[in-house]
């Protein structure tokens, strides 16, 4: 257990160290922030100034290591846009993304595996032709279309709910709404197939056979084998929920982390944008390290050398 | 003596669909065909024959675990059907089963002990028995030391995991014990082991069995019965010895000379050897009158359109096959 998660850890870094590498490069290679924030028709002799003052225009190697001793530093540079920390921006952010994360999260879960689990179990009947048909449309409908579509029945028809903004919890009903049937839909279909697969092991039968009790069988041996690739798909949605749901956010106007993003992206505020991928990583890498701690509690072979062979 | 297990024409059909399914509809797949058999109380049937013949089918409904298209399986004098019910789950105490895939039948997330004490929490609620201390004396008496109790279904070898699965089953105290291939995925090495092994049980625990296999030399060794099994139905039966060593129906004479056993007293024998042409039939076009037929060297006219009852040919043997009393005297001879 100890040298798997050290592994899984070590693994993690390199991961880390590589997204904030590309992000780095790919950043400065495709726009230049200079005629982004100066605007085209500066003089030359402007554009040049702010190069020398952000350290533009040193090699790009020199750079990238500058940039990664002052990370191990805890120093993240400054907006280019108003010169404050760009990770106390970022995590300014953070609060109005998991106000939309968590709950969306946790509605995920309590709609889309007990909907899975029901469509199994009663496979090929009306209510698995029902709970796979929501599946599908949630799944297909992209968020952008979901949320202007709420947008335009419960705000605009209906005026029930505000449209956007970030004011309460009337303000978070819709986005979250968006976000939960995409995510319930996926959980759905990933649990179904899953519980579908284990339900026709051995081992099932073998149990109801024992004389256990069917709602025992599933409880106790179906669900907690069914249960890894759930896991597997439910921690990414977590991580990328974290990451700030990029369009969702945009659309209800949030001022999430993945708003902030995308704005940082459109303006070249490089540090910013740095920083925003750096915390990203940082809680996707998070998450999966947590799902892999979660998966050696379900399955022992998962708990390598954990005195096998004694 | 009334039989603890007695089945009488049990039938199974499953509907499956053809390659054309929209075109030309569900056919009609027999498993199990019009099968009657009993067996007494401590005795073990074999019950022999090619795969896809239903073997599998038999084994489940006769524990009841899928329901019967028509026919009835009785217990102990009770009749068994496929049920959800508290009923249903107490008689599983009575009738256990052993598996063909161990590792299959094991979840792979509980420790051998674990899975042996499982069915003792089920049926005995009150515990008046220790589940621990039953358990681990079970796991012993099928062959399992200490060591092996807190392990995995994956860190034992196929021969420990089945005497995982043989404990498990037998940790009730069962009086009906059906084996479903139980030896087939195991190495050779350790096949004579597991069958010693439910040998010595069977005759410790006056178990009765159930004994599902293509092997007939496993057969010969641990049956008192046997029933031949063909696309669905039993085209021979009786007590072991006269079956194996007088077969009537050609097929179980096929079947037979296939085995190749080690032995002055068989060279003869191999030279004999009759070859089965082709697989065995799709059972969802059974052939028309013998389903034998198309496969059997001596079939005539009379067989290919008129399906033979099952004759007595002795005290302890029966047959369904047109040339039966030819064939009888013939190997007699």
């Amino acid at each position: 257990m100890g040298r798997y998660m050290l592994s899984r850890s070590l693994r993690a870094l390199l991961t880390i160290f590589l997204v904030v590498g590309f992000a780095f490069t790919i950043l400065r290679l495709s726009g230049d922030p200079a005629m982004m924030i100066l605007s085209a028709d500066a003089p030359p002799e402007a554009i040049a100034a702010f190069r020398q003052s952000w350290g533009l225009d040193a090699p790009l190697w020199q750079q990238f290591w500058g940039y990664l001793l002052n990370i191990l530093q805890g120093n993240f540079g400054v907006s280019m846009r108003d010169g404050s920390p760009a990770m106390r921006l970022v995590l300014e952010a953070i609060p109005a993304t998991l106000a939309l994360a968590l709950p969306a999260f946790a509605l995920n879960l309590l709609i889309g595996i007990p909907a899975g689990i029901l469509a199994a179990l009663h496979r090929n009947s009306w209510i698995d032709r029902l709970v796979m048909s929501f599946s599908v449309a949630g799944h297909t409908l992209p968020s952008f279309v979901l949320g202007l579509l709420l947008v335009l029945i419960f705000a605009v028809s209906f005026g029930w709910l505000p449209s956007g903004g970030f004011n309460g919890v009337e303000h978070a009903i819709l986005p979250v709404l968006t976000l939960t049937v995409g995510g319930a839909a996926v959980l759905a279909r990933y649990t179904r197939s899953s519980m579908l697969e284990v339900l026709g092991q051995p081992y099932i039968r073998a149990a109801s056979a024992k004389g256990l009790r069917w709602s025992q069988v599933v409880i106790r041996h179906a669900l907690p084998n069914a249960a890894l690739p759930i896991i597997t798909i439910a921690g990414l949605m977590f991580g990328g929920l974290i990451a700030g749901a990029v369009v969702v956010e945009s659309v209800f106007s949030w001022p999430g982390v993945g708003r902030l993003t995308v704005s940082a992206v459109g303006n070249r505020d490089l540090a910013v944008v740095q920083a925003a991928l750096l915390l990203i990583t940082v809680s996707m890498v998070a998450t999966n390290l947590a799902v892999d701690a979660i998966y050696s509690l379900f399955d022992p072979r998962l708990r390598a050398n954990s005195g096998a062979h004694q | 003596m009334t039989p603890l297990l007695n089945v009488k024409n049990l039938q199974r059909h499953f509907s499956v669909e053809g390659k054309t399914a929209w075109l030309a509809g569900k056919k009609l797949l027999r498993a199990v065909d019009g099968v009657t058999l009993s067996v007494q109380r401590g005795k073990t049937l074999g019950l022999v024959g090619e795969s896809g013949c239903g073997k599998s089918t038999m084994a489940k409904l006769v524990l009841g675990l899928i329901p019967a298209t028509a026919g009835t399986v009785e217990f102990d004098g009770k009749s068994v059907t496929a049920q959800r019910n508290q009923a249903w789950r107490a008689a599983r105490r009575h009738m256990q089963m052993v598996y063909q895939d161990p590792l299959g039948a094991l979840d792979r997330r509980l420790t051998a002990l674990e899975q042996v004490i499982e069915p003792l929490q089920i049926h005995d609620k009150h515990g008046e028995i220790q589940p621990a201390l039953a358990a681990q004396n079970m796991m012993s008496a099928v062959g399992l030391t200490d060591n092996l109790f807190q392990r995995y279904p994956h860190e034992l070898s196929g021969g420990q995991r089945q005497r995982v699965v043989l404990a498990r089953a037998l940790v009730l105290k069962p009086s009906l014990l059906v084996c479903d291939e139980p030896i087939s995925a195991l190495d050779v090495s350790v096949q004579a082991q597991v069958i010693n092994l439910l040998d010595d049980l069977r005759q410790q625990m006056n178990l009765t069995m159930l004994f599902i296999s293509h092997d007939l030399r496993v057969v010969r060794h641990i049956c008192d019965e046997v029933a031949v099994m063909y696309l669905g139905r039993i085209i021979e039966q009786g007590s072991a010895k006269e079956v194996l060593t007088h077969p009537a129906h050609p097929y179980t004479q096929a079947l037979i000379s296939a085995v190749s056993t080690p032995g002055a007293k068989n060279a003869a024998k191999s030279s004999g050897r009759i070859i089965l042409k082709g697989e065995p039939p799709n059972p969802v076009d059974v052939p028309t009158g013998c389903s034998f037929h198309p496969r059997c060297a001596l079939a005539t006219a009379h067989c290919k359109t008129s399906a033979p009852i099952a004759t007595r040919i002795s005290e302890s043997h029966t047959v369904s096959c047109h040339l039966h009393t030819m064939i009888h005297h013939g190997s007699g001879s």
